[in-house]
């Protein structure tokens, strides 16, 4: 099991306050394997989203340090994490296809066309979408555009995905 | 589509980490959970652990469905907390998060550990009188509402097993369990 300092990603006494006074995180301690999957679990207000913001880059930390791989990331900007992220306010675009969708982290990251296409259609199949690949989001269920937007977060072979819950969720508790 | 997420990121060798509410993600997608209240880590164990062995109160609420009955501790010696509980009951129970004589507790079992015909669990078990007060069919399994030392609420759950006796509300029975099955944690 992971500890301080072999962890892949490493909370190390962070803290989290967005008024100076209240903590919404209190001296998290948190230390995660390569491979592992690891869920944070909680009611609304406990925290857990908040460092899942932390973590993608989002929130910063108001003490303590983020580690991914044993670097500092306090201080990266989200896209220069290497994090695929399926997060519920990440819209796909409705004007592109779902191929187009796919390349387009890829183009920021100026990669060939060849290659390009290569990493979407391998991420489509990923998710059983390859034969979606010329559809636009509205054509595709609900379901289908989670999936697009997990390969959307997989097309860049990140070494670390987060997730977030879906809005409007119903808590069941 | 959510487990697929869990398949792929297993085949490709990638790091998760996943938000949510739902337990029943949580339990069946992780390695480990983290559950947070109140900007802390409750409890940070595997799935197993976390559901059969909750270190809190909070923990044992959050996951899962728990039948609770408060008290307070008359002992604890050789990894067992003798607890009377507020019905005058007394039982035995594995100490989780009390200190010793005086605490008070909320003593906490899973609804499949309870067993409605205690002489199946041997002689160590634990066993009090209650009083059924709803029988649910629901196919695979039987959800029967008892009153026990004092608690109203209390469910256990039974697979519709070949044979398996369907109670009737008004019916006093038996009901047993395994001190090990019942912890006691903070009130």
């Amino acid at each position: 099991m992971a500890t301080a300092n072999d962890a892949f990603v490493a909370f190390d006494s962070v803290q989290k306050s967005y008024d100076g006074e209240t903590l919404v995180v209190k001296d998290l301690n948190l230390f995660i394997d390569k491979g592992e999957f690891l869920t944070m679990l909680g009611p609304s207000g406990s925290g857990k989203t908040t460092c899942l913001m932390m973590l993608a880059g989002f929130e910063t930390a108001t003490h303590g340090e983020i580690r991914l791989d044993g670097t500092s990331i306090n201080n990266i900007p989200p896209h220069k994490r290497g994090i695929g992220m399926v997060f519920q306010n990440y819209a796909l675009f409705p004007h592109m296809t779902v191929a187009e969708n796919l390349a387009f982290p890829l183009d920021v990251r100026k990669i060939d066309k060849a290659e390009k296409d290569a990493k979407v259609a391998r991420a489509l199949d990923m998710v059983q979408m390859g034969a979606f690949g010329g559809r636009r989001p509205a054509q595709l269920s609900g379901g289908q555009q989670q999936r697009v937007a997990l390969a959307r977060a997989l097309v860049f072979e990140p070494d670390l995905v987060l997730k977030d819950e879906p809005l409007g969720a119903l808590d069941k508790q | 589509m959510q487990f697929e997420i869990k398949h792929i990121a297993d085949s490709l060798g990638i790091t998760v980490v996943y938000v949510t509410h739902d337990q029943t993600e949580a339990l069946t997608m992780s390695d480990r959970v983290a559950v947070f209240n109140d900007g802390r880590i409750q409890q940070l164990a595997p799935p197993d652990a976390l559901y059969e062995a909750p270190e809190n109160s909070f923990v044992a609420q959050f996951i899962g469905e728990n039948n609770t009955m408060a008290g307070e501790v008359l002992e604890i010696a050789g990894g067992v907390a003798q607890v009377r509980l507020d019905s005058g009951d007394i039982i035995d129970t594995t100490p989780v998060n009390v200190r010793g004589k005086g605490d008070r507790t909320r003593v906490s079992i899973r609804p499949e550990r309870v067993e409605v015909n205690p002489t199946t669990l041997g002689a160590e078990a634990h066993t009090l009188k209650a009083t059924v007060r709803e029988f649910i069919y629901m196919g695979d399994v039987f959800r029967t509402k008892l009153s026990v030392a004092g608690n109203d609420e209390f469910i256990v759950k039974t697979r519709n097993r070949a044979g398996q006796e369907r109670l009737e509300p008004g019916q006093t029975v038996e009901i047993g369990w395994l001190p090990e099955d019942c912890r006691a944690l903070d009130a």
